[in-house]
């Protein structure tokens, strides 16, 4: 992941307030890895509504409507 | 009763300069033909003219304070949680035409109407609309209707094509319009062949493809556009046009078939045109101190995570095809779905990391809708009704103070007070601002917050939020109609229909029996308890059934 160096100076400060990170590439690298595997798990979206609220935000998104 | 058959006809997004674009050039005789003989003008329809809130109040014959579907997406009563307007909740809201009519025991069918899903189980026949149905739902009542339309027209896909934007190839182009131009004719002619074997006094169908077609195509028919691609112009500027020609052999069928009593109603919801700005309305609440993020390490991880970060890895997650998903996460979970919330304390800025203690206005939703927190509809609301009305007026002078930092122009406008535009049915959930941008603007509600970013790129061509959007078309023959540039209010539809069929007219619709159009002596009624008797009626018949 190639982060954009002057936001490495905002994360580096960020990691040095937060235990366990070197600096802040790692923590960048974390963020990222976790959002991964956090958006590869199945998710329980539909359980809650009739409504496939998947296909709603897609049909939405198409009309320009969300982004 | 009379022998008068009903049909309400939707174009959906068309704007009158586009139909009268359409009939200099010729491509809809029929619709003019209709003009001659009846009325014409447009309709006025809601703030902000977006879909959902238009057709409900099409349907209800109710401002959005009547039914409360203020917007695709609605606030909870009582939290800051948000939810999708969808049919049931119209139904709870509210009474829409077919649910009077199936009261009188009258037939209504109805096609690609939003909130269409679940579709209403009232008498005739309910087809639910391309934004809240999904394929695999069961999206037609009665249920069986599906494997009919099937077996007798075609397989009725609700979203059989992928939008059109600039970034995409012609091949793209092409396979979209091809797409939805079949889209529409298999509409056609399920609607048809519905009218030919069902025997309903009411139809109300909406053609949707219109609405797309403006979206994707709009900065190919302005040449004024950014995204202006004038080498298509000459291959595609007329599309729109030619998908009005096909919309009006449709009429045009359905006045032949049609006798002398009969009335044809066409509409559309909202106009359309071309959009070349966005201002993101909760970044720029941010950013003038009306919304304010939690406090800590956490948020600001997440404020430089996004801003920044996320836009290194939004190439791998639309690689991955994770992109809507993540979307999807944060716009759709609670506040109590802890599950969730790992996923959305990592990388985005949603309405979860807003510090409700310290935030005046917040927005939920795209169109301009502001809420105000108010101690008497929020959990941590702490305006009071004694600071409500200064805080609020400064926020409105900010709002049209706003101008586009390239162009100098202002963003917004008009901005409405929630009372003066909606009724006070569903106060509690009301907005309590709605701004409307000036034209070729876009009012943005992101899911998930760049708090740099106030301004930026509009992801569609075409939209429908300003004030100019506001007027649709409108055109009626048969039933006394007369009358050019006539003014129908979309809240107009129903109780005009519902006169029309010798039907008294509910007193809780907001909108009026047009006498000054069609030739009516309609009558003013409260029978809203007989329809809800109704309905408790058929739920526990459907019970008792199984
Ligand atoms: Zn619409």
């Amino acid at each position: 992941m190639q982060a954009k160096e002057e936001y490495l100076e905002e994360y580096d400060r960020l990691a040095d307030n937060l235990s366990g990170f070197k600096n802040g590439s790692e923590l960048m690298d974390y963020v990222l890895e976790k959002t991964l595997v956090e958006l590869n798990k199945e998710t329980d979206i539909s359980e809650k509504s009739s409504l496939n609220e998947e296909s709603v935000q897609e049909r939405l998104q198409d009309l320009g409507y969300m982004e | 009763m009379t022998d008068r058959t009903v049909y309400v006809i939707g174009i959906d997004g068309v704007p009158p300069r586009l139909l009268d674009e359409a009939r200099s050039g010729g491509f809809v005789e029929n619709i003019d033909h209709l003009k001659t003989i009846g009325a014409s003008g447009t309709t006025k329809t809601v703030v902000p003219p977006l879909s959902m809130a238009a057709w409900s109040s099409f349907a209800t014959g109710r401002d959005p304070g009547g039914h409360g579907i203020y917007n695709f997406m609605l606030r909870k009563e009582g939290s800051y949680d948000t939810k999708f307007a969808d049919g049931n909740i119209i139904h709870q809201n509210s009474i829409p035409i077919w649910d009077y009519l199936d009261e009188r025991g009258i037939k209504s069918g109805v096609m690609n109407l939003m909130p269409g899903y679940p579709p209403s189980e009232s008498d005739g026949f309910h087809i639910g609309d391309l934004v809240t149905s999904s394929q695999s739902s069961e999206f037609m009542y009665p249920p069986e209707l599906k494997d009919t339309v099937e077996q007798n027209v075609a397989n009725y896909e609700l979203y059989p094509y992928s939008p059109y934007t600039p970034d995409k190839s012609e091949k793209d182009l092409q396979n979209y319009l091809s797409d939805l131009f079949k889209m529409e004719r298999i509409r056609m002619g399920t609607g048809k062949y519905l009218i030919n074997e069902k025997d309903c006094d009411f139809y109300t169908y909406v053609f949707s493809g219109s609405d797309s077609i403006l979206h994707c195509l709009a900065h190919i028919r302005d040449e004024d556009h950014p995204h202006h691609e004038p080498e298509l112009v000459d291959k595609y500027g007329k599309k729109p046009l030619e998908l009005l020609e096909m919309y009006d052999e449709f009429i045009g069928w359905l006045f032949e078939q049609s006798n002398e009593e009969d009335v044809i109603m066409i509409l559309s919801d909202h106009g359309h045109s071309s959009v070349y700005h966005q201002i993101n309305l909760n970044s720029w609440l941010y950013n003038n101190g009306y919304l304010e993020l939690k406090p800590g390490i956490e948020t600001s991880l997440k404020v430089v995570g996004y801003n920044y970060v996320y836009d290194a890895f939004e190439s791998v997650l639309h690689k991955l095809g994770l992109f809507s998903k993540l979307k999807n996460l944060v716009a759709t979970s609670d506040s109590e779905g802890e599950s969730k919330k790992s996923l959305k304390d990592l990388v985005t800025i949603s309405r979860f990391d807003y510090d409700w203690d310290e935030t005046t206005a917040y927005t939920i939703a795209s169109g301009g809708q502001i809420y105000l927190n108010t101690q008497k509809n929020h959990p941590l609301g702490w305006i009071t009704e004694e600071n409500y009305d200064s805080i609020r007026e400064s926020l409105r002078e900010e709002l049209l103070s706003i101008r586009h930092p390239d162009t100098g122009e202002f963003v917004i406008d008009s901005v409405y007070y929630g009372e003066e535009i909606y009724g006070s049915e569903h106060s509690e959930t009301r907005p309590d601002l709605a701004a409307l941008p000036s034209n070729n603007y876009q009012i943005q509600y992101p899911q998930t917050m760049k708090t740099n970013e106030i301004f930026s790129t509009p992801p569609k061509p075409g939209n429908h939020t300003s004030e100019e959007d506001r007027n649709g078309i409108f055109v009626a023959a048969g039933g006394g109609s007369d009358g050019a540039d006539v003014e129908m209010n979309i809240e107009d539809f129903a109780p005009t229909s519902l006169a029309l069929l010798d039907i008294p007219v509910p007193s809780s619709m907001t909108g009026n029996a047009r006498e000054d159009i069609f030739n009516l002596d309609a009558e003013s009624k409260s029978y809203d308890g007989r329809v809800i008797a109704k309905r408790a009626v058929r739920k526990v018949s459907k019970k008792l059934r199984k």
